[in-house]
């Protein structure tokens, strides 16, 4: 009830469509379930969990891309002399329904391939969906996951809560720190690439990079962070993506729980990799194309999965997937270059159309000139690369080096002061009221 | 749970001394401040006096040459223009300077989004009070942020967000002495190499924003208790296509009785694309051009008796 009320708060009629997607799916698993046990033919089945993935899905198409579909037929007729046009929808797309609405759809799916028993309890099965730290940006969690956690009863956990709040104060220092601060170089040049040259453009979609990272990741830590305190434990969505050797490795390592989504409910049924080489490719190829429509509404979110599947082949073409040596100049190459792939794909993630990205990547390559730097001041520089800096330490410490600086743990005096450094920053330099999350218009 | 409970309470007990302390440290910080922003917003509040201030946003900063109009008119001049600012800022500078002095005349620049109308959706108007925040001790300051957010106003009492981002810069203010613009204008440099596309201030739809409509009436109060001569003026724009939507603001001026003098679409300004630095500004030989022709209207029309 209290993760619907807060639901409410964005806007009370969203919740309309949040409840109607819950009893759809909840049903729907109920009825799977029950035609499982009576033995029904697998042809009804199918057909039954079609019928209801997509009443499920309904909203999702008609909220996010009713207008989308409607304005490219359009286009596409009228390239080919027909004129035809229907009404678009100015509505208002509800607060995180492509998170909810998978997450809801997923579990029906996990029902119908017998991966988990349908819930009976309504109550259970609306906090499930509606769980307040995760419905708006995920992550997406599964019914295994969640659904126990739900039914147990909690007993406050000291160690548990502890490593809640620091990972909601982490969360909290990359979103209002870094992310929010980089937004302001990167709204300002992206929405005037024209006039700017190719470095600054360079810089800005390396900005881009980071800032939707520790934007997104931010989010992430801190709703994982919340649940923890209240003793639930989601999913880590995030881990040091931009330390990854290969796009495939940084799939593994952004946005797990869509990436975890995506292979049990596309990639998999669809034969996954245990099939021939060209049809493991044109399955990757889907998923990552399911993937950058679940994104949003726009042939830039297609372009920038399709891009993302095309190189994930070509690595397994190639057998580049993961880097497994110690060659630590190798694996630097490695991470240099994925990072830049990445960054490349993000300029179409970013950018209001195509053409627009195409002129942006053309500028970087063709107007050369020192980056312009005045956009900010030196005070704001100084605060954007302290940030960074933290960050990379972090990052770098929790992948290569685990077991060194051991004592930033184990000295209380040390934890402590980090804890309060940490939290002073985020007052004295954080950048409050700069927006809200990125992925909650996803 | 309890010891959970009682090592978030320490937690919190230390950011606040912490914050308490630091709020004492930059507020002498700000005080003492060796040259930039703040030693050119302490001059102009606490120490300098000048016989006209004018005041506005970036339009106002960079078009009117204070030293023109200083040997134009034969009185001192300041030019308290900010970038980025309008109305609100300038009510607020207004109401901490008039405590020590009254000037003779103020020369108000108007912008649409910085005095009219909403500067853009996701802009609201907490972004104008940024500069006056170190003055929060004035009451007419806190009733000001009060008024354009409870929440900004009770951020005040923490010294940390009360300093937010500005922290580097007073330390810097502190340390170098910086030479400070003695006259506040800034002119620019560039020239607009460019044809610009779109000729609109604003989006014709754009809406009025009640919360500047209030602190426009409220300056021209506020100036015209203390006997301070009001003019109201709007600077050139290249090729503007949105007069229209001034004129909501001539009425604002007629209904308060106060001078405005327009030049926005002056004919010898407004079409010459080698005065300006943007669409919006004119650079340096265009300053001293308008200021020129603003002098003589002004002793025209203003100055006359």
């Amino acid at each position: 009830m209290a993760s619907f009320l807060l639901y409410m708060n964005w806007k009370p009629a969203f919740a309309i469509v949040l409840l109607g997607v819950t009893l759809i799916t909840y049903w729907g698993g109920r009825i799977l379930e029950l035609r499982d046990e009576s033995g029904e033919i697998s042809v009804k089945r199918k057909r039954l969990v079609w019928l209801f993935s997509l009443l499920g899905l309904l909203p999702l198409l008609v909220f996010k891309y009713y207008n989308f579909i409607n304005d490219s037929l359009t286009e596409g007729l009228a390239a080919i002399g027909l004129k035809f046009s229907m009404p678009g929808l100015n509505w208002a797309v509800p607060v995180g329904i492509s998170f909810f609405t998978f997450q809801a759809v997923g579990y029906m799916l996990d029902v119908y391939h017998g991966r988990v028993k349908a819930e009976k309890n309504l109550l259970d099965y609306v906090l499930f969906i509606s769980f307040f730290p995760q419905v708006t940006s995920g992550p997406i969690s599964t019914a295994e996951d969640l659904m126990p956690q739900i039914k147990e009863t909690h007993i406050f956990d000291y160690e548990q809560g502890k490593q809640g709040l620091k990972q909601l104060l982490w969360g909290m220092f990359i979103k209002l720190v870094i992310a929010d601060r980089l937004g302001l170089f990167v709204d300002t040049v992206y929405a005037n690439y024209i006039h700017y040259n190719g470095s600054t453009c360079f810089l800005a979609s390396v900005f881009y990079t980071l800032q939707i990272y520790c934007d997104f990741a931010g989010y992430s830590l801190m709703a994982i962070g919340i649940a923890r305190t209240l003793g639930f434990n989601l999913i880590d969505n995030f881990r040091r993506p931009y330390l990854a050797t290969s796009i495939t490795d940084f799939w593994k390592r952004w946005h797990i729980s869509l990436t975890r989504w995506l292979t049990r409910q596309v990639y998999i049924p669809m034969g996954g990799s245990r099939c021939s080489k060209p049809r493991t490719y044109w399955n990757i190829f889907v998923t990552f194309l399911v993937s950058g429509i679940w994104h949003g509404a726009n042939w830039t979110f297609i372009v920038w999965g399709c891009m993302h599947g095309i190189i994930q082949i070509i690595e397994k073409a190639l057998g580049w997937q993961k880097y497994e040596g110690h060659n630590w100049a190798v694996k630097a190459v490695r991470i240099c270059i994925t990072f830049l792939l990445v960054n490349f794909a993000w300029v179409f993630f970013r950018m209001p159309n195509i053409s627009d990205a195409f002129a942006m990547i053309g500028k970087v390559f063709t107007d050369y000139g020192m980056p312009k730097l005045t956009l900010f001041e030196g005070s704001e520089w100084l605060m954007l690369m302290m940030g960074l800096v933290l960050l990379m330490f972090k990052d770098i410490k929790d992948e290569f080096l685990s077991n060194k600086f051991l004592f930033l743990n184990r000295v209380s005096i040390v934890r402590w002061a980090v804890y309060i450094i940490l939290f002073c920053l985020i007052l004295n330099f954080g950048v409050f009221g700069g927006g809200s999350f990125i992925y909650v218009s996803f | 749970m309890r010891k959970y409970l009682l090592k978030i309470l320490l937690f919190f007990a230390i950011v606040v001394a912490i914050d308490f302390c630091f709020g004492c440290v930059c507020d002498y910080m700000v005080a003492h401040a060796k040259g930039g922003s703040n030693k050119q917003m302490n001059d102009l509040c606490m120490n300098d006096q000048y016989d006209i201030l004018i005041m506005g946003s970036s339009r106002a900063r960079h078009h009117y040459d204070s030293r023109i109009i200083e040997d134009s008119l034969g009185m001192t001049c300041y030019n308290a223009g900010y970038d980025g600012n309008g109305i609100i800022l300038a009510d607020g500078l207004y109401s901490i300077i008039s405590e020590r002095y009254k000037p003779k005349l103020i020369v108000y620049d108007l912008t649409l989004g910085f005095d009219y109308y909403e500067y853009s959706e996701d802009q609201h108007d907490t972004r104008y009070i940024s500069q006056i925040k170190p003055y929060y001790k004035h009451q007419q300051i806190q009733d000001i942020v009060y008024r354009i957010s409870q929440e900004e106003y009770y951020k005040l009492a923490s010294g940390l967000i009360r300093n937010n981002c500005k922290t580097i810069n007073l330390v810097k203010e502190n340390v170098i002495i910086t030479p400070t613009d003695d006259d506040g204008f800034v002119p620019l440099k560039g020239k607009m190499g460019y044809e610009p596309t779109n000729f609109e201030e604003l989006a014709a739809n754009t809406m009025v924003d009640s919360t500047k409509l209030f602190f426009l009436e409220d300056f021209i109060q506020r100036v015209k208790s203390d006997s301070v001569q009001l003019v109201f003026a709007i600077s050139p724009r290249y090729k503007s296509s949105s007069k229209k939507m001034y004129l909501e603001l001539e009425k604002v001026c007629a209904k308060n009785n106060v001078t405005l003098l327009d030049f926005y679409n002056d004919s010898d300004l407004s079409s010459d694309k080698s005065l300006y630095e943007d669409i919006a500004h004119l650079n340096e030989e265009g300053a001293a051009e308008f200021t020129s022709k603003f002098c003589v209207a002004l002793k025209e029309h203003v100055l006359k008796n």
